[in-house]
């Protein structure tokens, strides 16, 4: 049995030629968020200017190159973001070569106003039938591989579910061929933030078809953890992803999600240091 | 049997709650309603202070910024991008009740109008006091010391130069102006805000 390479990637947020210089050889991924890309000149729809593209064009000749959203929306009740998808048309029409996608199960606007976080749905069967279709809807768009990623929670499952996590990210694998983005920092968050077992939500979750992990590190506020990526990756999270890397067969990608403001702080000789670490978890656990 | 809302309704009461416009903090169990509404204030905030840093840094020194940032977020629709949020939250100071927090935020927009497209027209904006002392401190992060009440028009980006300059209506006159500094200059501007 030949051993698997698991693709050691990190996040991209904007054309930082000082960020991309250093962190390209550090990594296999290059995963970028559209809305970070994009200028928004006054008065007129977002747009991806074409020095930012082309910086992805490079980008995407050294490295592969995915595209993960938060602006999205795919749960809003009224419709997804078409602000969002019209930079994705952008992306994809270029056109650059993207590998697979990605989008967060939730909303983060109604009717049309920004709610300035993401929430999830609540699992029911009105959501499941809405989001369903408009990862159906992604998918024959682009053409490209579509991964769907569990937030983390903003309530706990409660009395407004018709079904639990596992059943409604299962129910849109089998109904849609998507594959799970899964995050441990995401599952660790809900673990304190109220006490959702990340085991019991593997135990059910078509692991199988995850094809991504998300790595990250945050900070507690108000004795909540919350999902803000500014920090390097904990080591419970490390051994989280441990054991969940023993259970996903297809996962393709390990990525170390920060955020752009955070790296000022943390500096590029500690971002380096951190993706050299995860290097190696992922080696050992080729 | 529970009869469940639909996404419509549950969405539209969430926004509510979760940009205080309602009191409807019973319906989403209060932890966690908090939980999600200070997630929301916290990064309306980072970028705000990142993005509109002579009003951020005003408004802090008084010790206002949270109330107006969440006054901010009761009141507008918000935005997607930053950009977009530092225009409407320069806007909406712009009205704000202390005639020195709705200059600088005024200025702040022209400034940042100036720099965005520099054949953008000369702005002139009332001020209620000498503009210089007040923005160099805000230049360095700073809020200013109190200054005397008096009527002054600042200009930025005057055709004559690439700056700002500010005039103080004399008192002997109500048509004369007495030039009294064009220290700050739009690259030192741009440096700090940009």
């Amino acid at each position: 049995m030949s051993a698997r390479f698991i693709r050691l990637g990190a996040t991209i947020d904007g054309n930082d030629a000082a960020l991309i210089d250093r962190v390209i050889p550090l990594v296999d991924v290059v995963e970028v968020t559209p809305d970070r890309w994009a200028s928004f000149p006054r008065g007129q729809p977002p747009r991806i200017e074409a020095p930012a593209l082309a910086a992805l064009s490079s980008i995407a000749s050294r490295r592969t190159l995915s595209v993960h959203g938060v602006g999205l929306s795919i749960a809003s009740h009224d419709g997804w973001n078409a602000g969002y998808v019209n930079l994705l048309d952008q992306m994809f029409g270029h056109p650059l070569p993207i590998a697979w996608h990605s989008e967060h199960l939730s909303f983060s606007r109604v009717d049309g106003e920004p709610l300035g976080t993401m929430v999830e749905p609540p699992w029911t069967h009105e959501a499941l039938d809405m989001i369903a279709g408009r990862i159906s809807a992604l998918q024959d768009r682009y053409g490209a591989p579509f991964l769907i990623e569990h937030v983390v929670r903003a309530f706990a499952e409660g009395e407004d579910d018709e079904m639990d996590t596992a059943s409604f990210l299962n129910a849109l694998r089998r109904r849609t061929g998507c594959g799970l983005l899964l995050d441990v920092y995401n599952l660790e968050c809900d673990h304190h933030n109220f006490a959702a077992d990340p085991m019991r939500l593997l135990d059910a979750l078509d692991l199988a078809a995850v094809r991504e992990i998300h790595v990250a590190g945050g900070t507690m506020h108000n004795g909540y953890k919350v999902d803000i990526h500014s920090r390097t990756v904990a080591d419970s999270t490390l051994a989280l992803l441990g054991r969940v890397l023993g259970q996903t067969p297809c996962v393709n990608a390990v990525v170390f999600e920060i955020l752009k403001e955070a790296i000022p702080v943390m500096g590029l000789d500690r971002l380096a240091n951190e993706l050299l670490r995860l290097r190696r978890v992922l080696d050992a656990h080729a | 049997m529970r009869t469940h809302e639909t996404l419509a309704v549950r969405q539209r009461r969430l926004l509510a709650a979760v940009k205080g416009r309602e009191d409807d903090a019973a319906r989403f169990a209060k932890p966690e309603l908090a939980l999600l509404r200070e997630t929301l204030l916290w990064w309306r905030r980072l970028g705000i202070t990142q993005s509109c840093r002579f009003t951020a840094t005003l408004l802090s020194a008084r010790g206002r910024f949270e109330a107006a940032v969440e006054a901010f977020v009761r009141d507008t629709p918000g935005a997607d991008s930053i950009e977009t949020q530092r225009d409407l939250f320069l806007a909406y100071a712009a009205d704000d009740d202390d005639p020195l927090c709705a200059a600088v935020a005024v200025t702040e927009a022209a400034l940042i109008e100036r720099l965005q497209y520099p054949d953008a027209p000369p702005r002139a904006i009332a001020w209620p006091c000498d503009p210089g002392p007040v923005l160099a401190a805000l230049l360095h992060g700073k809020g200013p010391v109190d200054s005397p009440n008096h009527a002054f028009t600042l200009t930025v980006g005057p055709p004559s130069g690439g700056g700002l300059e500010w005039c103080r209506e004399s008192p002997r006159t109500t048509k004369l102006y007495d030039r009294t500094g064009d220290e700050i200059t739009l690259d030192e501007v741009e440096r700090i805000a940009i």
